[in-house]
């Protein structure tokens, strides 16, 4: 029998089934409970079963192991202590990387010693009745009622480019259908009933858009499920106890922002790990519970999800920071000085910083927040830490529930039009001239009763060469949204989690539903744009990156 | 007219492998499958077939405790298990309490047809 066209299969549900199978045993490591071995034994077993109709007999002969051992241990003849889980979890990770072998052709060697060296060990520990876990005999057959309700939902397994394929072409059509609008509405014989039918497609684009949106979200949880491993492993090789708390993790999120943010948020728990939760000693020492806590939550807003991942450790040491940043040339002493304590911290994630091993060592932290923080901006998202020295540090993420379509405010400056993302925009003011605080470095604009920073778009886009007083009517060839005194609008925006900004603009165009699609490099290297999308004529039009943007206004400043 | 089966296992990669092998013999039609214990109850009341697959190890009920629950309810059942190398103990109990016969995975599509067909009376 030709097995080959089985193999994508076997890869997806292969790999499914390993991940089930980490959670459990992650979860059985931490408390006994003869469900979540039931469940770890059938991982194990389906496993084995798909990788000998395969013949791919490594994968087999390991999960055949760990199946063994989870049977006896199920059936109360052996017990799971710690040397025992360890095998187990390493079997996994191995079974886990020859799965991925076979899903990038690369052949399986028959001899691999970690295979062979592993078996022996489970074999040994189906023997083993050291541990320390009990194990209560009887299994529960009475759980049945809730899981089971579950399986009447059908399912369809569909391959992610399909998806992907048909959210292009709806994208597209939303565009020609943007288009015909704009026609049918400036055709020189309006035809109502011409008006009514574009209307009734663009009803259902947009409905459309709406199912396949929802068919591309999953929850966040398929991510944060895989973290008990990473925190598991980081912690054990520290010899530090960390336990992880998640929450609101059923939030759902556009797979291609999952994807984006997997390697970054495996990055921080880690990070949380290695240099925020202190060994036992020393968080007695400071009468701290000897386990370290690492919590991870999630919630929406509006359309973005925020996630907050925090841990009860030491935080960051912003004057060890500064003091660094200042030797690494990254921030002058003088400057350094007109920082915040936040602005400070924010300094770890500078790559001339975080990537340098001395600094990770006094300031404790650096090492890969640079890159954690510039996938998460790649995608839209923002990335901040908030730190309290000796109580913990708090890593905030603001995401976009999806990449592909966004909706955006259209922006004039010096005759170009950008988009705005409108989940960052929080409101447009027209501000009367006197309304403002000016000084030589720094510009406010009132903001119901505060003030908020406010930039000139052109000049942090470098675009006004020169432009002198701009209230002596040099408006010429400018947007529609000026207005006959002279000024301009300001478009509030929300670039950072709880940081607004105001950034003046010379007009405002309107708004657009567009497929916003990434920057191909050399432009992708301009910093200040996150994507292109597209005009109703077809124009392109540059997305603007406003936390990049709101970066190099205040260093600017 | 084909016989009528249920295929049961809680891979889809091996009931996917059930059905291809079912397909080369044109005395077969797979009309339903289910993933787990309870649904295969569930599909064998609904759709009375002449022959079921049943894989043993399945989440919220074993194999062979549904083999004893369909043959309850019905006991001219056509039941064949599914099982694995190692598994002997199990087939044992599962043809205990009624099923006809059982094949063993990797499966082998000459076998998988013998047994299926000695099973549904062709032979």
């Amino acid at each position: 029998m030709d097995v080959s066209r089985y193999l994508d299969l076997f890869v997806h549900e292969a790999t499914e089934h390993l991940e089930a199978l980490g959670r459990d045993l992650v979860a059985l490591e931490r408390e006994a409970c003869s469900k979540t071995l039931a469940s770890a034994f059938r991982h194990a077993h389906s496993i084995k079963g798909m990788a000998a109709s395969m013949g791919f007999s490594p994968i087999a002969d390991l999960a055949h192991g760990l199946e063994d051992l989870l049977d006896q241990a199920r059936k109360g003849a052996t017990t799971l202590g710690p040397d025992s889980m360890d095998v187990a979890l390493r079997a996994a990770d191995t079974v886990t990387r020859l799965v991925e072998d076979v899903a990038e052709k690369r052949p399986l060697d028959a001899s691999d010693s970690d295979v062979a060296r592993l078996l022996a060990r489970l074999r040994a520990d189906r023997h083993d009745k050291l541990g320390g876990m009990e194990l209560p005999g009887e299994l529960s057959r009475r759980s049945f009622g809730k899981a089971a309700s579950s399986g009447n939902v059908r399912t369809v397994r569909v391959r992610t480019d399909v998806v992907d394929g048909l959210m292009d072409g709806i994208g597209e059509l939303l565009l020609a259908t943007d288009r015909l609008r704009q026609a049918a509405y400036t055709a020189e014989q309006p035809s109502s009933s011409l008006s009514e039918a574009v209307d009734g497609i663009n009803r259902i684009g947009k409905s459309l858009y709406q199912r396949v949106l929802a068919a591309r979200m999953i929850p966040l949880s398929t991510l944060t499920d895989r973290l008990p491993r990473a925190l598991r492993e980081a912690s054990r090789s520290l010899g530090k106890e960390v336990v992880l708390e998640t929450d609101g993790t059923d939030i759902e999120l556009d797979r291609s922002v999952l994807d984006e943010i997997e390697s970054p948020l495996g990055h921080l728990v880690r990070n949380c790990v290695d240099h925020g939760i202190e060994a036992p000693e020393e968080r007695r020492r400071n009468g701290k519970p000897v386990t370290g806590k690492v919590k991870l939550s999630a919630r929406r807003d509006r359309d973005r999800v925020i996630v907050h991942l925090s841990d009860d450790g030491r935080g960051f040491d912003a004057s060890a920071i500064a003091a660094s940043a200042v030797e690494k040339g990254v921030v002058d002493s003088f400057a350094v000085r007109r920082l915040s304590s936040r602005e400070v911290v924010m300094l770890a994630c500078e790559p001339g910083l975080s990537t340098t091993e001395s600094v990770s060592e006094v300031s404790g932290r650096g090492v890969g927040l640079d890159v954690a923080k510039s996938s998460i901006e790649s995608i839209g998202g923002s990335f901040e830490i908030e730190s309290v020295k000796g109580e913990g540090s708090t890593f905030v993420l603001s995401l976009p529930l999806t990449v592909a379509i966004q909706r955006l405010l259209l922006v004039e400056v010096e005759g170009e039009t950008f988009g705005m993302p409108v989940s960052r925009v929080l409101r447009v003011l027209e501000i009367e001239p006197g309304q403002e605080q000016r000084s030589n470095s720094s510009r406010k604009v009132p903001l119901f009763d505060d003030w908020v920073d406010a930039y000139e778009l052109s000049s942090v886009l470098r675009m006004a060469e020169t432009r002198q007083g701009r209230h002596c009517g040099n408006t010429g060839g400018r947007g529609a949204g000026s207005s006959p005194n002279g000024s301009f609008p300001y478009v509030i925006v929300e670039p950072r989690p709880g940081k607004l900004a105001a950034l003046e603009v010379h007009g405002l165009t309107g708004h657009l539903q567009g497929m916003v699609r990434p920057l191909e490099w050399p432009v992708s290297m301009l910093g200040a744009f996150s994507g292109v999308s597209l005009l109703p004529d077809g124009k392109p039009i540059l997305v603007l990156d406003l936390a990049s943007i709101l970066r190099t206004a205040e260093t600017g400043a | 007219m084909p016989k009528r089966v249920l295929v049961v296992d809680d891979a889809i990669f091996m009931r996917n492998m059930i059905k291809d092998i079912l397909a080369e013999d044109g005395d077969f039609e797979v009309v339903g499958e289910a993933s787990h214990g309870l649904e295969a109850i569930e599909k064998y009341k609904e759709l009375a077939p002449d022959l079921i697959t049943m894989d043993i190890v399945m989440p919220f009920k074993s194999g062979i405790e549904v083999t004893r629950e369909i043959l309850r309810h019905d006991s001219r059942a056509c039941i064949v298990i599914c099982s694995a190398l190692g598994q002997e103990q199990l087939v044992m109990e599962a043809l205990e309490a009624g099923a006809v016969d059982f094949i063993v995975k990797p499966f082998k599509s000459e076998e998988v047809l013998k047994v299926v067909r000695k099973t549904t009376g062709l032979g």
